[in-house]
């Protein structure tokens, strides 16, 4: 929830991509990736689908700032529906956050195709001020 | 299967006052069928509950296991190492399941996590329909295979309502086949239609919840 009376310099946030959605010429982007201005954490999957909704939330419960799912673009799933599932489940998840209190826009998702590192940390980046003004996850105070 | 759905969050939240060491407990058997608390529900809850409590400044340690049946007790022992290391249980099995680990842990507080509902059957991903009502005087053999029990909103054992729209469903319902429709046109497809018009006398309900609690004792198992 946002809480004007809290700060974040730098929000934390994981970004979980589908490794189809990269071009196969870029480098996957893989674990912390700290620079001016973003604290992101990467993961490649075989497929967006791979998330569970149990996944998303730990990371959240962890200490997260916010989580970022890249998707391939809609009909262009190398397993066909994979993405389709994965919006679904995103969708499921911000319900959730929102009954928890916590936020739905703590949780997003994007959709791309020969992605480079740079469209990455673009994407990455383009939550950082949403995530400012959303205050920082009131899970961090748990020593995470 | 049967098959329950989560509790409002909120009632979560509220029954878990004053706890701090919370264990969700989930069966691996048809509340996992029904995605309402197998593993994967469990896992996904209990984050869920820590954020929901932390927004209200309450914090919990959360403990997860999932059993392969809660309405075993060979079963529900593996939570015997856990227990004592936990002041409340939240159970995701059906309403069986959360009794037999109430029974088995009589001094902690066990609460429901979920609502059990009925007695039902995926028709398709993310799609359960009841099936069966456990009413203790099955007439499918009557009825064409299509329990009017639990599948008839009134449960009319003597055919349909007036009720019964034009394209086949029911009238409080628009996505629920009228079960005595269904019943007609398959008597119809094997050319037995006159069945339909033997009468049905009232059932005997007293072999199931309408006869007390049911107990079924079967000498030739029994130590």
């Amino acid at each position: 929830m946002k809480d004007a009376n809290r700060s974040v310099t730098m929000p934390r946030i994981v970004v979980v991509y589908c490794r189809n959605a990269v071009s196969s010429a870029a480098e996957l982007l893989e674990g912390p990736y700290t620079v001016k201005g973003l604290n992101a954490f990467f993961a490649a999957l075989p497929c967006s689908s791979k998330i569970e909704p149990s996944y998303l939330l730990k990371i959240l419960a962890d200490g997260a700032d916010g989580v970022l799912v890249v998707a391939c673009p809609e009909g262009h799933c190398r397993f066909m529906v994979g993405n389709v599932r994965a919006e679904k489940r995103v969708n499921y998840v911000r319900s959730l956050l929102d009954k928890a209190k916590m936020g739905a826009e703590r949780l997003t998702l994007e959709r791309g195709e020969n992605l480079t590192e740079k469209d990455l940390l673009s994407l990455a980046q383009r939550r950082v001020e949403p995530l400012k003004i959303l205050g920082p996850n009131p899970m961090k105070g748990d020593g995470k | 299967m049967i098959i329950a759905e989560w509790k409002p969050l909120p009632e979560l939240v509220e029954i878990l006052k004053g706890h701090t060491n919370v264990l969700v407990v989930g069966c691996a058997t048809c509340v996992a069928e029904c995605a309402a608390g197998g593993e994967r529900e469990v896992e996904t809850l209990a984050p869920l509950l820590q954020m929901a409590l932390k927004q209200e400044g309450r914090t919990i340690n959360v403990r997860t296991s999932t059993l392969e049946r809660q309405c075993e007790w060979e079963f529900v022992e593996e939570l015997a190492k856990v227990a004592p290391q936990v002041d409340a249980i939240v159970s995701l099995a059906c309403g069986i399941g959360i009794q037999a680990v109430a029974e088995r842990f009589p001094e902690l507080a066990v609460y429901p996590g979920v609502n059990t509902t009925a007695l039902a059957i995926r028709q398709e991903p993310g799609t359960w329909l009841a099936r069966c009502a456990a009413c203790g005087d099955c007439v499918l053999g009557e009825t064409f295979g299509f329990c009017p029990v639990a599948r008839c909103a009134k449960s009319l054992s003597n055919g349909p309502c007036g009720g019964t729209r034009k394209n086949g469903k029911c009238e409080i319902d628009e996505n629920i086949d009228c079960v005595w429709y269904q019943i007609y046109e398959r008597a119809k497809a094997r050319g037995k239609v006159e069945q339909l018009l033997k009468v049905r006398k009232p059932k005997n309900w007293s072999n199931s919840g309408h006869g007390g609690p049911k107990r079924v004792v079967r000498e030739d198992l029994r130590p």
